[in-house]
């Protein structure tokens, strides 16, 4: 051994409890070469005087109190156990987790369904979890397969994989920044604000606090310690199956496989409409990958299985923890010219829409872009139709037929099926998404125009 | 003069011994296994998360509640390898959060909070050398880059192996390496230098 190489695994002499087998090289070296000797007792030294001369010891009384309250918690746990009219059920799942165990250690693989989530899934959530509660900020780049645009929830099969970034800072008031091409949104611990480019006018927003609603399926992966809570539920659930396995990566290292399997949530038995229109609404497949040695995630990808095989939708290329963030990630310079959706007060409610069925409120919505009332109009969109690129396009509009409503998937509203004739000549024929989950039970048009 | 490697040992049973008095058998899953943990960490809990909070009575609380949960959980981890690394990972996520929840409360060690610290195996003459003992250190430790400081933290203040200290963290074994290579290398400077406050 020379110096170099001396110096470079020195620190291996300075640990707790050095192997003696790979410390005998360094220890000979240091008995012949009298100037690395020295340089290793400078280190000790400088240990020696950072090393407290005494160390604080432990209440008695702390062991006692943890005791105590462990005595509690199992007195607590029996009780309920014995309250629970199917306790003796326990037996038999024991029995079975016994085979499942001999399953697991003959395979080396772990698979759950429908609802019986092993510790292994357990141990590699709450490990994840551990790691992640200590992190300040995180930085996850993506591609996803959706519009430019469009809402950060949907996607779209037919689309390519666009990039998406996402930044976030943990504290008492998180902040967030998610982006593709036409669509921003930064949470700065007070507000989120969203600024759309859909061709013409820029279209702003702003909410209080932090809106998830703007990015529900993406916010989970900004807030993994959430995320993995959601993932432990679904894998309890029925309608996921869990597989974890080990495999080595492609950088040497032994990484933990977390793959969840769910089916569709949302109802379609009146339309498959919405189904695949986003992860949530469809037949997905996550796949986390996470070191196995320090438990952080190092990958997500999502899979969306269709009868032509399975479509990857969503996949992480980078996930950066705590690193500096500048702070003017998290503000969102919104130019002048943006169009304001929510600014106005409390709508007027000029028509009271709440008797109306689905098809007349989209007879009655039409009826007012066909005479551009604007006025009326605002009631039915807020304030969506204060934009003037929408009100040039379909002021004037004649109705060529308005189809039966129906419900898909997990959205709260109707569908109402229309043909349209624009002031251009133009056809359109689409589907209208109006919603009266509101107090008043107002009707609002909500997309699909 | 010959090199003294238990030179550093601090009368704390080290992780492998701990290890080898909890007979090695992964998180404990029956009270009997945990009352021998308790036995085992409780004193190096306990010092971590008082040289982390300041406080002696919120060191303790937070250890309560982070080996409570131990217990409370035990079946989730059963699969846990090294108990360690995560109980001590546990209580800093633990420390951070009443940090944060106790935001004015100070998170340094500050003498003014002896008055807090008075319990029969800890004496006050005790509490005011370890504290301004710790104190001194933290002034040393501060000069440095905040992840080396943490390696060297751990390694010296808590005596942890250099592979527990690269689980705590989360990272590779080589950078808890280098980070306490480079950390010490500053350190030396920074001891030598003639600085006012540096004794």
């Amino acid at each position: 051994m020379n110096c170099r190489s001396f110096r470079k695994r020195q620190v291996e002499l300075l640990d707790a409890c050095p192997d003696p087998a790979t410390i005998a090289d360094l220890l000979e070296h240091i008995a012949e070469c009298s100037k690395c000797a020295q340089e290793l007792r400078e280190a000790q030294t400088v240990m020696a005087r950072i090393t407290p001369s005494q160390k604080l010891r432990d209440s008695s009384k702390v062991k006692e109190r943890i005791m105590n309250s462990i005595t509690d918690l199992n007195t607590t746990q029996q009780t309920d156990a014995y309250r629970r009219p199917g306790y003796r059920k326990l037996v038999h799942v024991g029995i079975f987790a016994a085979f499942l165990l001999l399953a697991i250690v003959a395979t080396g693989r772990f698979t759950s369904r429908n609802g019986s989530i092993s510790s292994p899934v357990y141990v590699t959530l709450a490990q994840a979890s551990e790691f992640v509660r200590g992190v300040k900020t995180m930085h996850i780049s993506a591609r996803m397969r959706t519009i430019p645009q469009g809402h950060f929830d949907c996607i779209d099969l037919n689309a390519p994989l666009i990039p998406v970034e996402m930044w976030t800072q943990f504290g008492d008031l998180a902040m967030v920044r998610i982006q593709k091409q036409h669509r921003k949104i930064v949470a700065d611990g007070k507000s989120t604000t969203m600024l759309m480019q859909t061709g013409g006018t820029p279209l702003a927003a702003k909410f209080d606090g932090l809106a998830e609603g703007c990015f529900s399926t993406l916010a989970p992966l900004l807030h993994p310690d959430t995320l993995f809570e959601r993932e432990s539920k679904a894998a309890e659930s029925s309608d996921s199956d869990v597989n974890v396995a080990t495999e080595f990566g492609s950088d040497g290292r032994e990484k933990t496989i977390l793959t969840i399997s769910a089916k569709a949530q949302g109802d379609f038995s009146e339309s498959d409409y919405l189904r695949n229109k986003s992860i949530i609404e469809s037949y997905n497949i996550r796949i986390y990958t996470f070191d196995a040695q320090t438990s952080r995630c190092e990958g997500v990808q999502v899979y969306i299985r269709t009868g032509h095989g399975n479509v990857l939708v969503f996949e992480t290329t980078k996930i950066e923890y705590d690193i500096p963030l500048d702070p003017s990630l998290f503000r969102l310079n919104v130019p002048k010219s943006a169009t304001w959706l929510n600014e106005s007060n409390e709508t007027e409610v000029v028509r009271d829409t709440s008797s109306m069925q689905p098809d007349e409120f989209a007879q009655e919505f039409f009826d007012t872009l066909s005479r551009s009332d604007w006025q009326k109009a605002r009631q039915f969109s807020e304030s969506l139709l204060d934009n003037s690129d929408l009100r040039k396009m379909f002021g004037g509009l004649k109705i060529i037929s308005i189809g039966k409503p129906f419900r898909s998937g997990l959205y709260p509203g109707w569908f109402v099926p229309y043909e349209i004739q624009l002031k251009s000549g133009q056809v359109r024929k689409h589907n209208l998404a109006i919603r009266n989950d509101n107090p008043k039970r107002q009707w609002i048009w909500d997309g699909g125009l | 003069m010959p090199v003294m490697l238990s030179e550093y040992s601090s009368g704390f049973p080290t992780d492998s011994q701990a290890s080898e008095e909890t007979g090695n058998c992964g998180w404990p899953q029956t009270l009997d296994e945990f009352e021998l943990l308790v036995d085992n960490v409780l004193d190096r809990l306990v010092w971590y998360a008082f040289h982390t909070l300041g406080n002696a009575d919120d060191a303790e609380d937070v250890v309560q509640e982070v080996l409570v949960r131990v217990y409370a959980d035990r079946a989730k981890r059963r699969n846990v390898q090294r108990v360690m690394p995560y109980l001590y990972r546990m209580v800093a996520n633990a420390c951070r959060e009443r940090c944060r929840r106790d935001r004015n409360k100070p998170t340094a060690i500050e003498l003014d909070r002896l008055d807090n610290i008075s319990d029969e195996k800890n004496g006050l003459q005790t509490q005011i050398t370890i504290i301004d003992e710790l104190q001194w250190i933290e002034h040393l430790l501060n000069q440095l880059p905040a992840k080396q400081a943490e390696v060297i933290r751990l390694r010296v203040i808590d005596d942890l192996p250099l592979s527990d200290i690269a689980q705590i963290l989360g990272c590779l074994l080589p950078t808890v390496k280098s980070r306490l290579c480079y950390g010490l290398r500053k350190l030396r400077q920074i001891v030598s230098a003639p600085k006012e406050g540096n004794r």
